[in-house]
């Protein structure tokens, strides 16, 4: 019995300790948790790592309101490795979308890598690379404090990071990343780190026609709850051949599924010379605001 | 599933719970939920060899009985021949059989015979060397009659597949593991507490300094050829620690899960960078191999070549260290790391101080200067050594401590300055002040005489400390072996 009071105590203090640290610095140790601490949501924007960095959603709720949208906005955006376009990710995203919206706004950001599958996978036979990771290997995903993505993901904590504010994850979904490049040369060597990273992935990964399939899913489901837009954002123009090279036509293949689907397609990807980026890829949290502002307009002149 | 995973946990907890209610009665059940625990536990890490362990479990229960019954010497000695043939034979076809293929052909290469190979695809089961050891330790201990051959299927089965020591030792000999294995295991608290504490110490090595370790001493062996000597031994003061850490931070795990069982398992290091000699640095690292290397090869050699005295001393050190090497793997590299350091004990052979064991600085806080350097020195030779327990091949090592004499030595390395380094070294700091503090206790944290309040801020500390800065690897550096 003393042995049982004392585990008990132990682990109350253990579990105490957790748990205050997810509710005080949720968004600091994880660059995923908060999203699955929030409600469900009637508007999401969707997509990358350069949508998780570059869309804010406190602007799209300030730029749209009183416009006929169900909001605040969500940014719903993982990285590339989590967030493939499939029947997954979708998944999750109706997960996290509140069942009676009739009016929502889905901003998709879309980038050539978000159409590529690992050579390996047969994604006709349900192979995506995907498959274990967060928001995928997850039930829950609007509880707080969730323990199920503390426990699924744990690797991913970095707890030591209640000490440091490099990134935070606000609650909007919105990734501020405070760790801006102080000079031209961390600039370039960022941008090669993400060079090489293509590469490799080039190498690994290519088109899917399953992929581009699930996209013309994806809209035609999230047009059942409201207005769909598609964005292509910002990256540095040494990108753009490499893109062109992993995933032929893009711009032509979106192209043509937004006007069966009668959504609009903003393309951004020439524009990193207004709209700064911090590697090459991600936009700076200084750029980011008036990037999402211009977004809004776009979608307001639809 | 290793020891430091949520799916452990998973699988501890209904086992214990189950051990120490319904199975509680006598020795047979709780043996049977061991047992059938520690099967599905080396199923999960390796299905696919269940049948090998099962196989050496029923041939080696078989030819200990044999042994014993057996009335004649000569019939005797065959079974044990044949003991030694299967499990020598398993490990070297499962772990050497490429190593001495590939040496085999060089050899004909060399007397110009021209013969090409092709290495097989063998998995290493895991474990093996482990449960070989013991299952080798057993037969000669039947044949010797120190202890009586089991004759009980169900309490052999277990004494080699038990679970917290199948994967990575301490390898157990049956005269301590069998007889808590036959007796009815009784609940004590004060046993289960002590393995709590053992698992966090455990968890705390692993986690926290083997990781934190490894982080660092990784991008500097991979790529050694473009760093300053200055640099390259810190990394190697870092690999003698995270190797330590890793494999001792395992043993202290297993031995406190085995205690929540009421099983004690033999102590696997007492930290050993606090001895001022080679011969009690072996004393203290990985003393269940040590001591069966001692039992079983050691003695009888050495008892063999008594006649050449001194000299016949060192030839037994210098073969019996060299098998120590070449059971970590098939690779040169580990048969120079154990010729290294039999070659260390010479010295101490000629000198007559080999048998000196002690305790640095009993009962002080702190050791005299003689004691420090001493032990400092002896740290310095481990560390350069231990290079060779990390390279791929023997020329990646001495590339790698060519290196690190060059000029570049005197060169102050940046990466000192960096927040990993600092935190490196604050956490080994901490690390090394825990361990020498409890240097003279059972186990690394042995605190169970401090008062509560001091006893529980440990737990919170160290809780704290694996929360913060500990990392979850999927394997430890002792399941290769």
């Amino acid at each position: 019995m003393k042995l049982l009071l004392k585990i008990i105590l132990a682990s109350f203090i253990g579990i105490s300790i957790i748990t205050f640290i997810l509710l005080k610095f949720g968004g600091q140790v994880d660059s995923f948790y908060n999203k699955f601490t929030t409600p469900k949501a009637s508007s999401m924007i969707i997509g990358d790592s350069r949508a998780l960095t570059g869309i804010r959603p406190n602007v799209v709720n300030k730029k749209l309101a009183g416009k006929g949208f169900d909001l605040p906005m969500l940014n719903y955006s993982f990285t590339i490795a989590q967030a493939p376009i499939g029947p997954l990710y979708r998944e999750s995203i109706l997960k996290k979308l509140k069942p009676n919206t009739k009016n929502g706004l889905f901003i998709i950001s879309l980038s050539p890598l978000m159409l590529l599958s690992e050579n390996s996978h047969d994604n006709y036979n349900n192979e995506f690379v995907e498959d274990d990771l967060s928001p995928h290997n997850m039930d829950f995903v609007d509880i707080n404090p969730n323990y199920e993505y503390l426990i699924d993901n744990y690797n991913s904590f970095h707890f030591k990071a209640v000490f440091r504010e490099n990134l935070i994850l606000q609650k909007n979904g919105w990734l501020q990343d405070n760790n801006l490049p102080n000079t031209r040369e961390e600039y370039e060597k960022r941008r090669d780190w993400w060079i090489n990273s293509y590469n490799n992935f080039d190498k690994r990964y290519s088109f899917s026609k399953y992929r581009l399939a699930s996209l013309d899913t994806l809209i035609k489901t999230l047009k059942g709850y409201g207005k769909v837009h598609i964005a292509r954002l910002p990256v540095d123009p040494i990108f753009l051949p490499l893109e062109e090279k992993m995933c032929p036509r893009f711009d032509k293949l979106v192209d043509s599924l937004s006007n069966i689907n009668n959504v609009k397609y903003y393309n951004y990807k020439n524009t990193s010379d207004t709209y700064k980026t911090l590697d090459g890829a991600h936009l700076s949290k200084l750029y980011s605001d008036k990037f999402t502002e211009s977004l809004c307009d776009s979608i307001l002149k639809n | 599933m290793i020891f430091n995973s949520l799916s452990f946990v998973v699988f501890l907890v209904p086992v214990l719970l189950i051990y120490w209610s319904f199975f509680r009665k006598n020795s047979s059940y709780q043996n049977i939920i061991l047992l059938i625990s520690s099967l599905i536990f080396y199923a999960y890490a390796d299905y696919r060899f269940l049948i090998l362990l099962i196989l050496s479990i029923g041939i080696n229960y078989f030819l200990g009985l044999k042994i014993r019954r057996s009335e004649k010497e000569l019939i005797q000695r065959r079974f044990l021949y044949l003991g030694l043939i299967f499990n020598i034979g398993l490990l070297i076809y499962f772990k050497y059989f490429n190593f001495f293929y590939e040496g085999f052909v060089k050899i004909l290469n060399i007397f110009s015979i021209d013969a090409n190979y092709n290495t097989l695809n063998i998995l290493l089961p895991i474990g093996i060397s482990f449960f070989t050891f013991q299952t080798l330790g057993y037969l000669i201990d039947v044949y010797n009659e120190e202890i009586n051959p089991s004759n009980n299927l169900l309490e052999f089965s277990l004494f080699i597949s038990y679970f917290p020591k199948i994967l990575s030792g301490p390898i157990e000999r049956a005269k301590s593991l069998i007889p808590q294995i036959e007796k009815k295991r009784i609940f004590s608290y004060e046993v289960f507490t002590d393995g709590l504490r053992q698992i966090l110490w455990g968890l705390f090595a692993k986690m926290v300094i083997a990781e934190k370790c490894a982080e660092i001493v990784n991008p500097i062996f991979d790529n050694y050829e473009n760093h300053s000597g200055s640099l390259l031994l810190i990394g190697s003061f870092f690999y003698a620690i995270q190797l330590y850490a890793d494999f001792s931070g395992y043993s202290n795990m297993a031995i406190g899960i085995s205690k929540l069982f009421g099983i004690q398992l033999m102590r696997n290091f007492a930290t050993p960078f606090f001895s001022t000699n080679i011969s009690d640095y072996w004393r203290k690292w990985h003393i269940s191999l040590t001591t069966w290397m001692m039992d079983y090869v050691f003695t009888p050699l050495s008892f063999t070549l008594r006649s050449y005295q001194k000299r016949g001393l060192v030839i037994s050190i210098i073969a019996t260290f060299i098998l120590v090497g070449f059971w970590h793997g098939a690779n040169w590299t580990f048969i120079f790391y154990g010729l290294l350091h039999g070659l260390y004990f010479i010295p101490l052979v000629y000198s007559g101080k080999m048998n000196k064991s002690q305790i640095v600085a009993k009962g002080k806080l702190i050791p005299s200067f003689k004691e420090l350097f001493k032990m400092l020195a002896l740290f310095v030779l481990i560390m350069l050594t231990d290079i060779f327990f990390r390279a791929n091949t023997v020329t990646e090592a001495f590339n790698y401590i060519a290196s690190i004499f060059s000029y570049s030595l005197f060169k102050f390395p940046n990466e000192l300055l960096s927040s990993s380094y600092l935190i490196g070294f604050v956490l080994l700091a901490f690390f090394i002040l825990v361990e020498w503090k409890h240097r003279e206790r059972h186990h690394d944290f042995e605190i169970s005489n401090y008062n509560i309040i001091i006893r529980w801020s440990w737990y919170i500390i160290i809780f704290l400390l694996i929360l913060f800065f500990g990392k979850s690897s999927e394997t430890f550096i002792y399941f290769q072996f």
